[in-house]
């Protein structure tokens, strides 16, 4: 440590506590509790000890918000590039023109995806996204009720629900029709001049594509239409711009991220150019340099919170700049013919996968209008509570109860299970898994 | 020698047109109800090749702690050791869904209970919720929490929440957030905390008092016991910005200055890069009484097993949608059990030493002091030697460093906040001090045209907000 020498020498102390001789003795503490440091061999060791606790080689039949995606190799080389990954908020706008060039892009072409007119640089997650645009809703047009669907995810109610904390809004649900979609009497019948936002989800909570988001415009009136969509499903469905939604929300996680045990994730946050002002998080905005060059710069920052303190759009700080750049590598990587064929892909093995399952005694018994995307509901009997546990002896993860993740289930899904496939699942895979769940019964 | 950054005329994704690349299979036709069909799909069409040489001239274009010294200010920019990334994209850890019983999730609880427990002993406090997604994050739940505990002991009128003028800017957005109203008290003229502007605004409406120690001019609140105390004895709580737990580790703790709640930024105090923006992980740990009002589920140890608990009776809800940032918890872990006690406390020695070194250099060519002993950063005001704190930044970044932050704190004029961390050598710093030199001594004229050997000149902001081009 000479460095440490020199310098206490040219500071003229004996010792790097007289440093500390500020801080008196009543307050003092030390942090012995951590016991002593270990080499990086032994590190190594240790994490990958502790890491064959956990079983990472499941067959994976489950969504519900974290897929299981195909995720070219590329990308964790590009979000690994020590220049993206150890740098800050560029802050110094001249010097950091990669990672700012690399954040409109990602603004862009999730733009371009959703449709919509303007995308910010991130959010925490998929819920915090939701909760951010119900903020951002009372923000706009100052009215208190938001109205959600009766069958709306437990975890995106309760998150929601700590968002609106001290907001005076209050939550109604609307129901659903059997399958799952928007019950459109059922919410028409809710709304009126107090509604400051409606959410709907495409695909559907119970994993259906729902036509019905189509129409939310004609009966919206004052109220935001807030839509959570999900990004692969839109290679091949209508996006959020395309109905006219207000905010559009998501997870991005399914784009280039890794299922990360839940995080860190990617909050997708989309809207209408003209809530620019009140909408919370970074913004990018292409301008010119004092040479007349393009240039990329954080932009609006008077709506955050370190200019604007207490009357920020947002106490955003820290987002997801690497993981946007995953994003972006990622559809950039599959491009329109890729994208499509993920998702198709998706949708073909849901439809094998119910075939499959179908062989051995297990359908779904209601009606079903409208096609699965990824998640799917199927029935299994009144043991339905046993399944999961059960796959997941057989090294399959998937068939958690409806109840079990969603806020309001009616009394007959008692037996409805989740499941979902995606183009990672082979036929091999459900094979296997549907000799497994023949031996369930 | 000058510095040159690399300048790459680098179009946007969508205008490099060299054909899409990607291989799948067949698949057939998904039948889509007809009304719900999307009609175009733009998506650039790049080969992957392609978009890997893209980001890599990008990043040839971005500064980083790698890259070289990065003294931003309250950001903490140590080096962000390989063991952690390493670790970090091991797929024992990364093919883990988060919807997974817990018997099959073992390994990644644990890391999650032992990472809870050193919190709790840096901290010196009773509980831990790992789960806020970043630091304002954190604020904004353990915020939610003093809130509730407030309701539950028969006083919701508290609502407000006091902040000193120097706070970070997100203690005020995130205090609003949570639904109190931000009374904001003056410092002393020596940055400190003003004890008589405090003592006039503790009344029977305050529910918390936010502050970090050190303060963000690098100072410690020596008055941190009296702070305390007349806050507890107006029955508020206090409430500790993480940001600066860096500068203190080992020698002080949250617990023993009498906080009640505190937020951990981890890519501050334990390394976890940020990314360029994110993702970051903001844990907050609480006094035993504020325990039950967390955020579910919580880490737990029962036996031999380790659980995830779902006590929703007095909680404040959760605050994300699955269990936290759990990729960089387990940088952290990785940090901490590598440095240990002894390595942590080495940290905030040299960080202390070499702020206090930056801090001695510059004083004279600044014409500026703040007395006191520095704590893990130095903050110094331009404007005695007729500079602009920004004119000085675009400066350095000109010379290949990364400026310190500036405008912040918003209580000195011209400010500069330099914060070297443990990692910066005597040379980097050095050389850091003589740019410093360099400007001030140059001609304004001269010092407007920087940057110069960057990627753009000057970038111009009234542009980008006035015209507004968020989307190519």
């Amino acid at each position: 440590m000479g460095q440490d020498e020199d310098i206490l020498a040219f500071l003229k102390i004996k010792n790097v506590d007289d440093l500390f001789e500020d801080i008196p003795s009543d307050v003092r503490s030390n942090i012995d509790g951590i016991g002593k440091g270990v080499n990086e061999i032994q590190l190594i060791k240790e994490a990958n000890r502790i890491g064959k606790m956990n079983h990472s080689e499941m067959d994976i039949f489950l969504g519900l918000g974290a897929y299981d995606r195909f995720i070219p190799s590329s990308i964790n080389n590009i979000i690994m590039r020590n220049e993206f990954i150890t740098s800050y908020t560029p802050y110094q706008a001249e010097i950091s023109q990669g990672m700012l060039q690399a954040l409109f892009e990602y603004q862009s072409i999730i733009s371009d995806l959703t449709e919509m007119d303007v995308t910010n640089s991130s959010m925490y997650d998929g819920p915090t996204a939701l909760g951010e645009a119900i903020r951002m809703a009372h923000r706009i047009n100052g009215n208190s009720k938001v109205l959600l669907p009766s069958n709306i995810r437990k975890s995106h109610l309760q998150v929601l629900q700590t968002y609106i904390n001290g907001l005076g809004i209050s939550i109604q649900f609307y129901g659903v029709n059997e399958d799952g979609t928007i019950n459109l009497d059922a919410l028409n019948s809710l709304m009126d001049k107090d509604v400051s936002a409606v959410v709907t989800y495409n695909p559907s909570n119970y994993g259906t594509i729902d036509p019905g988001v189509s129409k939310i415009a004609e009966i919206k009136g004052s109220a935001l239409h807030v839509a959570y969509y999900d990004p692969v499903s839109l290679a091949l469905l209508k996006p959020p711009g395309a109905y006219d939604a207000d905010i559009a929300v998501s997870e991005g996680q399914e784009m280039g991220i890794p299922l990360y045990y839940g995080g860190p994730y990617l909050g997708l946050f989309s809207f209408n150019q003209k809530y620019v002002r009140k909408s919370p998080g970074r913004l990018i905005g292409k301008t010119t340099d004092v040479n007349g060059d393009p240039a990329y710069v954080m932009t609006l920052q008077t709506r955050e919170q370190h200019i604007r303190r207490d009357r920020a759009t947002s106490n955003i700080c820290t987002n997801q700049a690497l993981l946007a750049i995953a994003s972006t590598a990622y559809l950039s990587i599959l491009g329109k013919n890729g994208l499509k064929w993920v998702a198709s892909k998706t949708m073909q093995n849901v439809k094998t996968l119910l075939e499959t399952m179908g062989r051995v005694g297990y359908v779904n018994q209601y009606k079903w209008k409208n096609p699965f995307f990824c998640d799917f509901l199927v029935d299994v009997g009144d043991r339905s509570g046993n399944l999961f546990p059960y796959m997941e002896q057989h090294n399959i993860l998937g068939g958690i109860q409806a109840s079990r993740v969603l806020n309001a289930v009616e009394r007959e899904r008692n037996n409805s299970v989740f499941f979902a496939a995606t183009e990672m699942n082979d036929k091999e895979q459900m094979e296997n898994l549907a000799t497994v769940m023949e031996g369930f019964q | 020698m000058n510095y040159h950054q690399a300048t790459y005329d680098e179009k946007l994704l969508k205008d490099i047109k060299s054909g899409n690349t990607f291989v799948g299979d067949d698949v057939e036709e998904p039948s889509i109800p007809r009304d719900m069909k999307r009609k175009e799909l733009n998506l650039p069409d790049i080969g992957e090749n392609d978009v890997i040489r893209h980001y890599v001239k990008l990043s040839q274009m971005n500064y980083s702690v790698d890259t070289g010294f990065y003294p931003l200010g309250s950001c903490t920019m140590k080096f962000n050791p390989k063991y952690a990334d390493r670790i970090a994209n091991d797929p024992k850890f990364t093919r883990i869904h988060p919807i997974m019983d817990q018997e099959y999730t073992q390994g990644s609880l644990r890391i999650m209970y032992e990472l809870k427990e050193y919190l709790i002993a840096v901290s010196g406090m009773d509980a831990v919720s790992l789960q806020p997604l970043a630091g304002a994050h954190g604020e904004f739940t353990s915020l939610l929490v003093a809130k509730k505990y407030m309701e539950d002991i028969g006083m919701a009128q508290r609502t407000e929440v006091i902040i000193p003028d120097s706070a970070h800017g997100t203690n005020p957005a995130s205090a609003a957030m949570a639904g109190f109203s931000v009374v904001q008290i003056p410092s002393t003229e020596e940055g400190k905390i003003n004890l008589d502007a405090l003592n006039e605004a503790l009344t029977d409406k305050t529910a918390v008092f936010m502050i970090t120690n050190p303060s963000t001019l690098g100072l410690f609140e020596t008055n941190i016991t009296k702070i305390a105390k007349a806050v507890h004895d107006n029955k508020s709580l206090l409430y500790y910005d993480g940001a600066n737990l860096n500068a203190i580790l080992g020698y002080s703790s949250p617990g023993a200055m009498g906080f009640d709640m505190v937020h951990f930024n981890l890519h501050k105090t334990f390394a976890t890069p940020h990314g360029g923006g994110g993702p970051g992980a903001g844990p907050i740990a609480v006094k035993a009484f504020l325990s039950k009002y967390l955020p579910y589920p919580s880490i737990e140890k029962e036996g031999e097993k380790f659980v995830l608990k779902e006590d929703k009776t007095d909680s404040i809800g959760r605050v994300a949608g699955f269990q936290g940032s759990f990729i960089n918890l387990l940088r952290a872990w990785a940090y901490i059990r590598y440095k240990g006690s002894e390595g942590l406390l080495q940290n905030t020695q040299r960080a202390v030493l070499n702020a206090n070194y930056i801090a001695a250099k510059l004083e004279p060519i600044l014409k500026y002091r703040i007395n006191g002993i520095k704590k893990h950063e130095a903050i110094f005001s331009t404007a005695n030697v007729h500079k602009s704190a920004m004119d000085i930044a675009k400066y350095i970044i000109d010379k290949g460093m990364h400026a310190p932050t500036t405008y912040f704190p918003l209580i000195v004029k011209e400010a500069l906040m330099i914060e070297p961390t443990e990692d910066a050598s005597i040379e980097d710093m050095d050389k850091f001090c003589e740019l410093i030199k360099e400007a001030v001594e140059m001609s304004d004229e001269e010092l407007h045209k920087m940057p110069q050997h960057l990627k753009i000149g000057k970038a111009d902001d009234v542009k980008a907000a006035k015209d507004l081009i968020l989307k190519w």
